[in-house]
């Protein structure tokens, strides 16, 4: 089922609510698109300047760009007009940055202050998917430390930013970093993440078809914890809002938890009592407690 | 097919399905007497449909004994069809304990649909806790001699039940026919794991409409989920779900497969179909090896998960038992 906009009611509803930086993940370009251009339109909409980065097909300018086409957001091609949305493909973005993450964060960092200095409301950033080919750790640390700018621009500025993830296009390696990194903002087209009260909650259906991606944003999730200042490194994860689990998503989730290092613990609230029993029956191990059980905290 | 086994005490224990030639009704209840009044003396449920006058020699046979044998008629069992007779024999079968049931061939069935009726009677009713004697006259036609020689794991010779030697297992590659169930109750094309949301969507209405609830909602339609992406991906992996085995991956792997739900008395059947063209290698020896069996999990959720190898066709059949379920409700329907 697809609303008016074409997304699912899940997606649609999680890509309206409070987080600031979501990965939007779909299986192909054309469901991207939709989630983007829903995304765009609403943040239009609510008066927030809009930066759109993505990619210019040779001898096409900005203004053919889909997301100002027929098919692309509500009001694009006015704002685009007007300056409330403002493009940049991304060999320009590369040329201004200098190529560097220090030089995307200052570039960021401009057009947050510019757009509140021309008087919006709030700021919105949406960045397609890049194909990055994501060939070793430093490239996935890169990657890492320029996603955390947009979460320290947020922290000082009223900023919304949407990433974007086609996975049929970009490699493996590029798509399992992207979902764990994002691994607390996903919102994909029937299951989605959160942080709720300090808890990973990840939510609605959890089935093989997704089944890399969970396993990317449960890594992510645990190495967040890890990494996480002043808390413990156990991971907690609110299974409340998980609608269904197949064996195989029960399986990654056990699995991730079983190879998490430095002794890290999964503690796993609010699970019922179906789902206990799946995970029990698929194989629990030591390191995956519930909130019940003795030394869980 | 069949699940019995004999306990420490020589009990039997399961599915038991015991062929018996007789030539009257002295003859007949001779031959069974001795199993009869085993299941008296254990306090099973002893029910029979047999004619009137194997009915008076079995009552003269037992004396005051009799009076614990429900006496039905010979008809009750042949009705209409095979479906009717299985679910008759699904309905005398006891939670609480074992019950023996003795029928006679119907002269008013083809040997073909006494074939389908047996051999149905050893593929869907193998969980049950029951024995069931099935009386063929020696002077039956030689199809439905051969009926009996065929489907019945064990035959009743001097009164003692012994293997059958030619007993003839039902083959994974000719399934009993799904129309025993009854007609589809919901038939859903199945193009790969896209559909399979529209699938647990459709199965849960089902399951809330025949009963089930909560707990063992969720466990038909995980069967049934599990079943269907077994199917997409042609068979699974070849060493089945487990804590370091490989996740199943249907990627973008695209199947001609169709899903039929059928609600039968009691018990909620569902059958996924693929061409054997969109099968992998892998799952060629899917039900013939015993090492390996890739539905393996799927009958954590369910009562019986089935597997049905053929050159067209890959079949996973699941069934849940709506009376077991409902008192049951945890994960402990494995057998």
């Amino acid at each position: 089922m697809t609303t008016a906009t074409g997304m699912t009611p899940g997606l649609e509803a999680r890509l309206r609510g409070p987080r600031a930086h979501r990965l939007l993940v779909a299986d192909t370009d054309r469901q991207r698109r939709v989630g983007a251009a829903a995304w765009v339109t609403r943040e239009l909409a609510q008066g927030a300047k809009v930066y759109y980065k993505g990619w210019l097909p040779d001898g096409i300018d900005a203004d053919a760009h889909w997301i100002v086409g027929p098919h692309g957001a509500t009001g694009a091609r006015e704002a685009f007009a007007s300056g409330q949305l403002e493009f940049l493909d991304y060999p320009t973005v590369i040329q201004r940055c200098g190529g560097t993450t220090h030089g995307l964060l200052r570039l960021q960092t401009a057009e947050v202050e510019r757009a509140l200095d021309e008087g919006w409301r709030s700021v919105a950033m949406s960045q397609e998917t890049t194909y990055r080919a994501m060939a070793d750790e430093d490239e996935a640390a890169e990657f890492a430390a320029q996603e955390r700018g947009y979460d320290h621009l947020a922290a000082r500025w009223p900023l919304n930013t949407l990433c974007q993830l086609t996975v049929d296009e970009e490699n493996k390696a590029a798509s399992w970093e992207s979902a764990a990194v994002h691994n607390n903002g996903i919102a994909d087209t029937h299951w989605w993440t959160a942080v709720v009260e300090g808890r990973w909650q990840p939510a609605g259906d959890l089935e093989a078809h997704i089944g890399t991606r969970f396993g990317a944003a449960v890594y992510g999730a645990l190495r967040s914890a890890r990494q996480s200042p002043g808390g413990g490194s156990d991971l907690h994860v609110d299974l409340s809002a998980v609608a269904f689990m197949d064996v195989a998503c029960a399986q990654i989730l056990l699995l991730a938890a079983r190879s998490a290092q430095h002794h890290q613990r999964m503690v796993l609230h609010q699970a019922p009592r179906f789902l206990r029993d799946l995970l029990d029956r698929v194989g629990r191990p030591r390191a995956v407690l519930f909130d019940d059980e003795q030394g869980a905290r | 097919m069949s699940s019995a086994t004999a306990g420490a005490a020589g009990h039997d224990q399961g599915f038991a399905h015991r062929g018996v030639l007789y030539h009257s009704p002295q003859d007949l209840v001779a031959a069974v007497l001795p199993q009869v009044r085993r299941a008296l003396e254990d306090g099973d449920t002893v029910s029979t449909a047999v004619d009137r006058s194997t009915v008076d020699a079995m009552r003269d046979a037992l004396g005051p004994s009799a009076a614990r044998v429900e006496f039905g008629p010979s008809a009750a069992m042949h009705q209409a069809s095979a479906q009717s007779f299985l679910r008759d024999l699904r309905a005398r079968a006891r939670h609480d304990r074992r019950a023996l049931v003795l029928g006679q061939f119907s002269v008013y069935s083809s040997a073909d649909e006494c074939s389908i009726a047996e051999g149905g009677a050893n593929v869907v009713l193998s969980d049950l806790d029951l024995t069931l004697l099935c009386a063929c006259p020696r002077d039956a036609s030689p199809g439905t001699l051969a009926v009996l020689r065929d489907s019945h794991p064990q035959l009743v010779t001097d009164g003692v039940p012994a293997l059958n030697p030619d007993y003839a297992p039902p083959l994974v590659h000719q399934p009993v026919p799904a129309q025993i169930w009854g007609s589809p109750v919901l038939r859903m094309p199945l193009g790969g794991s896209a559909d399979l949301k529209g699938i647990r969507t459709g199965v849960a209405d089902i399951a809330a409409r025949v009963g089930l609830h909560d707990y063992d909602a969720r466990a038909a339609v995980l069967a049934v989920h599990e079943a269907a992406l077994l199917a997409c991906a042609g068979g699974g992996s070849s060493n089945g779900p487990g804590p370091s085995e490989p996740v199943v991956d249907t990627g973008d792997r695209h199947v001609d497969g169709l899903l039929e739900v059928r609600v039968a008395p009691g018990s909620l059947f569902t059958e996924v179909r693929v061409p054997r063209s969109n099968a992998a290698p892998t799952s060629a020896s899917a039900n013939t090896s015993a090492a390996v069996d890739p539905t393996g999990h799927v009958g954590w959720f369910c009562h019986a998960v089935t597997a049905h190898d053929s050159h067209t066709d890959w079949t996973i059949r699941v069934l849940t038992d709506l009376r077991r379920s409902t008192a049951q409700g945890s994960m402990s329907l494995d057998h």
